[in-house]
């Protein structure tokens, strides 16, 4: 590098330290001096400036940038490309007041995905055990309401909004032991066809507009020939 | 709140002198963690998950806080762990993109790049979005808690629980690649 190149490098370098701030008096005097002298230094120093406004734009309003909201009669987006199937089976929504507990449950099928069982409450956070067993059946567990879920990524010719039964808190428990979404009886033929299936279930929290929070559990399934499962 | 004590599992508990009142720190931090986890995964679904798993992890205290006047940085460890086992847990699909997202990756010799064709575009904001989201996450994530918190380096320093040359040293080399990012942005954009 040359000496030329060495002092531009220093400029670049005190000018993004002057746009921070982040120079004593007497760095900054120093610094005003030698771009006073150097061609085309204010232009660069002018030019950070604006670059350090458009970050702090951009910046802004990437991370503040709000949940996407729905329009009524739908609550809540779910985006996931790619990630969702045909097929809708297993659809549980889960809801209460937030005031003492809020939780929303719905399950569906998807080609990939992770797996976590963690509920919110009105006090926080518990881990809910996938215990297996059933919620069909049960009288208690009438639905206290609807609510519809807009999906991204269903293949054609199928609606993709989804309608689901709303749950109250105090069902979490059974919502929580729900058989997984694929029956074991196909989960088998899945894998005597030469493919591995892995099934993990977790739960996405959606805000709704009323500032109450739902947890939509899932269960994702991903299929993979098993030759192609190493890494 | 599920609290479990620390101490049940034969471990040391913190100081009682400077207990940690974790629902507050975690409410007081949860801004700028929150960023961290942003720039990190790039998913911003995935940020409440990830946070909910720092916050288990930061009551469980499994890997405990050794001095409470560091909460923050121990935070940050703790979101940027998290939001390593969350990128962990999404598998392949995720290398995929990561893999993409590294080939098309900008280099630090960009940084000699004039800014002003991009600076004169209308959808500059949407133009930094893009090239933000096209860095590696660390430099994001500095990129992110300079310009969308407005944090001095200090400021910064004292979250990451590193020192002031070092922020400016990460500053100086994720801007030089915001730089090119940009400049590959805009290009696409006005080609």
């Amino acid at each position: 590098m040359t000496q030329r190149e060495h002092e531009q490098l220093d400029d670049e370098r005190g000018i993004d330290l002057l746009v921070d701030g982040e120079l004593d008096e007497a760095q900054r005097r120093e610094l005003l001096l030698r771009l006073e002298n150097t061609p085309g230094a204010w232009r660069r120093c002018a030019l950070a400036f604006l670059e350090a406004q458009a970050w702090q734009e951009g910046s802004q309003a990437w991370v503040t940038e709000p949940k996407q909201a729905s329009d009524p009669p739908v609550v809540a987006s779910l985006v996931r490309s790619s990630f969702w199937q045909t097929t809708w089976g297993n659809l549980l929504a889960v809801a209460a007041s937030f005031g003492v507990a809020f939780a929303l449950g719905t399950w569906y099928r998807s080609n990939d995905g992770g797996t976590a069982n963690v509920v919110v409450d009105g006090a926080g956070l518990q881990t809910v055990p996938d215990q297996g067993a059933r919620l069909a059946g049960d009288p208690s567990a009438t639905p206290n309401n609807y609510v519809t879920l807009v999906v991204d990524g269903v293949a054609d010719g199928e609606s993709n909004q989804v309608r689901l039964p709303v749950r109250d808190w105090s069902h979490v428990q059974e919502i929580a032991q729900q058989p997984a979404a694929i029956p074991e009886s196909l989960v088998e033929q899945i894998e005597q066809s030469g493919h591995a299936v892995r099934q993990q279930r977790q739960l996405v929290p959606v805000d709704l507009q009323d500032g109450r929070r739902m947890i939509v559990p899932m269960d994702e399934v991903r299929i993979v020939p098993v030759n192609r499962t190493f890494q | 709140m599920t609290k479990s004590s620390p101490a049940a599992d034969g471990r040391a508990e913190p100081p009682r002198s400077g207990a940690v009142n974790w629902r507050t720190a975690l409410a007081e931090h949860d801004r700028w963690l929150r960023t961290v986890i942003l720039a990190r995964l790039g998913e911003r679904q995935a940020v409440d998950e990830v946070l909910q798993e720092v916050a288990l992890a930061a009551i469980a205290q499994r890997a405990p806080l050794e001095d409470p006047t560091k909460v923050a940085p121990w935070l940050y460890r703790l979101a940027v762990v998290q939001s390593l086992l969350y990128r962990r847990k999404r598998g392949r699909g995720r290398k995929l993109v990561d893999r993409y997202i590294e080939r098309v990756r900008p280099s630090d010799s960009d940084e000699q790049a004039d800014p002003l064709a991009w600076l004169l575009a209308d959808e500059r904001r949407r133009l930094v979005r893009q090239a933000l989201e096209r860095l590696p996450p660390r430099d994001a994530e500095i990129l992110l808690l300079k310009y969308s918190e407005n944090w001095s380096y200090r400021e910064i320093a004292s979250r990451l629980g590193v020192g002031e040359s070092a922020v400016e040293a990460r500053l100086h080399r994720a801007r030089a690649k915001l730089r090119g990012a940009l400049q590959g942005t805009a290009a696409e954009v006005t080609a």
